[in-house]
């Protein structure tokens, strides 16, 4: 498979195990400054993203590790 | 790609439960549809910060933009597109559909820190991700200034500046600062300040 000719740096290149293994820390750092929860209320798009997600903007966040699904199913 | 490759691919995405790593396994599948042809899709918007962050802020679609020429035809998308079986179209071609996931493919990419792209290495493919410089700047840029202050977009830079603040991802203030001052966004000023309230936040609250 072809890979991009974009300039990639080498610290800027991720295997999907690196950067799985940092998502629980990044969210928490993110959660201290900000709610858990911060989904736009409307956007471009807005009508075929409804219709699909029965009145929201997208599917609800439900990783296990994630604490933003509980927050977000309230 | 094969149909067997598309196929296992596609049966990644299905399988995958979180939002953030699935809309990526399609994004990257897409990518490499598109990279087989020439083309260069970039990974933008709410996918791209929801990358750095896990920040649950993405909707239901992951939007794609091409960086410089050139950009395929409407044509070129919709049969490049068909390759998946079971993906289905909407407006015109624009966006499309799978496994309840949308990816809309849009215009020419806007990028300022044109070298400080991200690549993730997944199992469907290569994602390329937008610098998360522009990202930060064009955040806070939506979010103070350009109509007066919006909550969600504060809150989103704000995530990612606290991701940035922590060395969680690489990032090269230089650039960012360099892209604020620019005649696109000329935030500096609002950067500093998400900055400044970040780090006080970030200091109270650490142990």
């Amino acid at each position: 498979m072809p890979s991009t000719k974009l300039t990639i740096k080498p610290e800027r290149s991720f295997t999907w195990e690196q950067w799985q293994a940092r998502r629980a820390e990044r969210r928490r750092v993110g959660n201290l400054v900000a709610p858990p929860v911060i989904r736009r209320k409307k956007s471009d798009g807005d009508e075929y993203l409804r219709e699909t997600y029965e009145g929201e903007r997208g599917p609800r966040f439900n990783m296990a590790f994630d604490p933003a699904a509980d927050e977000y199913q309230k | 790609m094969t149909i067997a490759e598309i196929e296992a691919s596609l049966l990644l995405v299905r399988q995958e439960q979180g939002l953030n790593a699935k809309a990526l396994l399609f994004a990257a599948l897409v990518s490499e549809l598109f990279r087989e042809r020439g083309f260069e899709p970039v990974v933008v918007g709410g996918s791209a910060i929801e990358f750095y962050t896990d920040g649950a802020y993405m909707s239901g679609d992951t939007d794609i933009c091409w960086a410089g020429f050139p950009m395929p035809t409407m044509e070129q998308r919709a049969e490049i597109m068909s390759q998946m079986p079971g993906v289905r179209s909407h407006a015109g071609g624009r966006s499309w559909i799978y496994d309840n996931l949308w990816v809309d493919l849009l215009g020419e990419l806007s990028c300022l820190a044109e070298k400080d792209f991200a690549r993730l290495q997944t199992a469907a493919g290569e994602v390329v991700i937008i610098p998360a410089e522009d990202v930060l700047v064009g955040r806070v840029y939506a979010a103070r200034k350009w109509q007066g202050y919006n909550a969600e977009d504060d809150a989103c830079g704000k995530k990612l500046m606290a991701t940035v603040l922590s060395e969680e991802i690489p990032f090269d203030w230089d650039e960012a600062m360099r892209i604020a001052e620019s005649p696109k966004y000329k935030c500096l000023k609002e950067l500093t300040e998400v900055r400044s309230e970040v780090e006080m936040e970030l200091a109270r609250k650490s142990p």
